[in-house]
């Protein structure tokens, strides 16, 4: 093999674990080298970039405007099934002038790890390093992408998962075996796709909420932190809000401003949690 | 425990359209961009974005989709659109911590260390257009796309997989020759 196939083998990632160290330490040895991977790494980067460039463009002369009845009308479906998904949802305010999402250490990144579960180890570093160039680009992607060959059991369990809008679960097909694990059960957590609003504008009200319309308002500063939506089917249909660490009852019968009150209930509590972190 | 309503009707083949997908069925992308547009552009514009940001967000996230699918190393578990939300996402997030930096004191580094990319990047995209249009497609399904060399071969019709080797690597010599003749002439070799 010669330095170009070399080079290029290293850095689209298919040498073995042994040859790439070996490689790395001739690189580290010898300043030619070294400086060829490095014109190849951005030969290759810039390869990558254009063609990039050349799918958005493709992408850019897609008339949306067709598609707009069609999505529309699988949105609004979505939202008259009630469409559901498991466990605890991330909701991002609505209308925000904030940046809700900003806060780095939040649990977008492991929404998407705890969805997609990666199965091997192997392949989840090989992957990562297979990214290196465009590492800068969107790790964060990549983190999600680590998942592979995840087992199909495994959709069942990840307790959290993004908040997908409705299309996405009307669409769901998966075996209903689900079913038969919830009614052994009960009450059922579920996670609607129960509009949420933030209103951090009010002066008045710092840590209040409403139901406007079987929507949710939230008022107060909770851009900088995420805030879950957690509803128990039990017994009786009972909503929750998780923020920062407390649970609040949101009652579906406030129509007008109420205090957001922590609950102190420990049982409660302890139920609560159990639900949120399955 | 955990409850998941599940919905048959107005269900699109989902899985077709992966398939698609994965082999590099570019209008199969098309589709789903089309499809999705506005349930992932209202993530970034109910989230402070403009509706170009979103669009871009949308874009690029939908390319890294592709290209995760493509390199087949993506094992749908949960819906695409589930998937390709949570791009969006991690892209948005990024960008606005990106916006906030900048409009910070790392403005002036940020600048600085971009500077002499571009202008290279620029110079290689120059270079890969000259190539013609079959090097370009090699190179770019090779290296972007990740496709097999089997792929490339049935994608651009060449006899067999050494072919599309040869290809590949006579493109890839003539794009490094072109580019550090350039590269000379911009006294970026010394």
């Amino acid at each position: 093999m010669n330095n170009i196939e070399l080079i290029d083998d290293y850095l689209t990632n298919k040498l073995s674990d042994a040859q790439r160290e070996t490689f790395e330490q001739q690189v580290a040895a010898d300043p030619t080298l070294k400086a060829d991977v490095e014109f190849q790494r951005q030969v290759i980067k810039s390869v990558k970039n254009a063609r990039m460039a050349e799918l958005k463009s493709m992408l850019n002369n897609v008339p949306i405007g067709a598609a707009k009845e069609f999505t529309t009308l699988k949105v609004a479906a979505g939202i008259v099934g009630g469409a559901l998904l498991i466990g605890s949802v991330y909701w991002f305010g609505n209308g925000e002038e904030q940046p809700i999402i900003a806060e780095p250490k939040d649990s977008i990144s492991v929404v998407a790890e705890n969805e997609f579960t990666p199965a091997s180890e192997d392949e989840e570093l090989t992957n990562t390093s297979e990214q290196t160039t465009e590492a800068e680009v969107k790790p964060e992607a990549m983190v999600d992408t680590k998942a592979t060959t995840t087992v199909k059991k495994d959709v069942v369990k990840p307790t959290i998962e993004v908040v997908d809008p409705s299309v996405e679960l009307v669409e769901s097909t998966s075996s209903p075996v689900n079913h038969g694990v919830v009614h052994a059960t009960p009450p059922a957590i579920e996670v609607k796709s129960l509009e949420v609003n933030v209103d951090s504008t009010s002066k008045k009200y710092k840590f209040h909420y409403q139901f406007v319309e079987g929507k949710v308002v939230l008022y107060g500063s909770f851009d900088r932190s995420l805030y879950e939506i957690i509803e128990l089917n039990g017994g009786k249909h009972s909503v929750y809000l998780y923020y920062q660490s407390k649970y609040y009852l949101l009652d579906e019968q406030a129509t007008v401003i109420t205090p957001l009150e922590v609950i102190t209930d420990k049982a409660t509590i302890t139920k609560l949690e159990t639900y949120r972190k399955k | 425990m955990a409850l998941r309503v599940f919905k048959s009707n107005l269900q699109i083949d989902e899985k077709e359209i992966f398939e698609r997908i994965q082999n590099g069925d570019e209008k199969a992308l098309e589709l789903i961009y089309k499809k999705y547009y506005r349930m992932m552009t209202k993530l970034v514009i109910t989230n402070s974005g403009t509706e170009e940001e979103a669009r871009d967000i949308y874009q690029d996230a939908l390319i890294v989709f592709w290209q995760k699918a493509r390199s087949g190393n993506l094992v749908m578990t949960a819906k695409m659109s589930t998937y390709i939300y949570s791009i969006c996402q991690n892209l948005w997030r990024k960008e606005l911590d990106r916006k906030k930096r900048l409009s910070h004191e790392e403005k002036d580094a940020a600048q600085s260390m971009d500077m002499d990319s571009p202008e290279r990047e620029k110079i290689i995209a120059k270079c890969l257009d000259q190539l013609g249009d079959t090097c370009r497609k090699v190179l770019m399904y090779y290296y972007f796309d990740e496709m097999s060399m089997q792929e490339i071969a049935e994608k651009l019709g060449f006899a067999n997989t050494d072919t599309a080797k040869t290809k590949k690597y006579k493109c890839k010599q003539k794009l490094d020759e072109l580019v550090k003749t350039q590269y000379s002439e911009h006294d970026f070799l010394d």
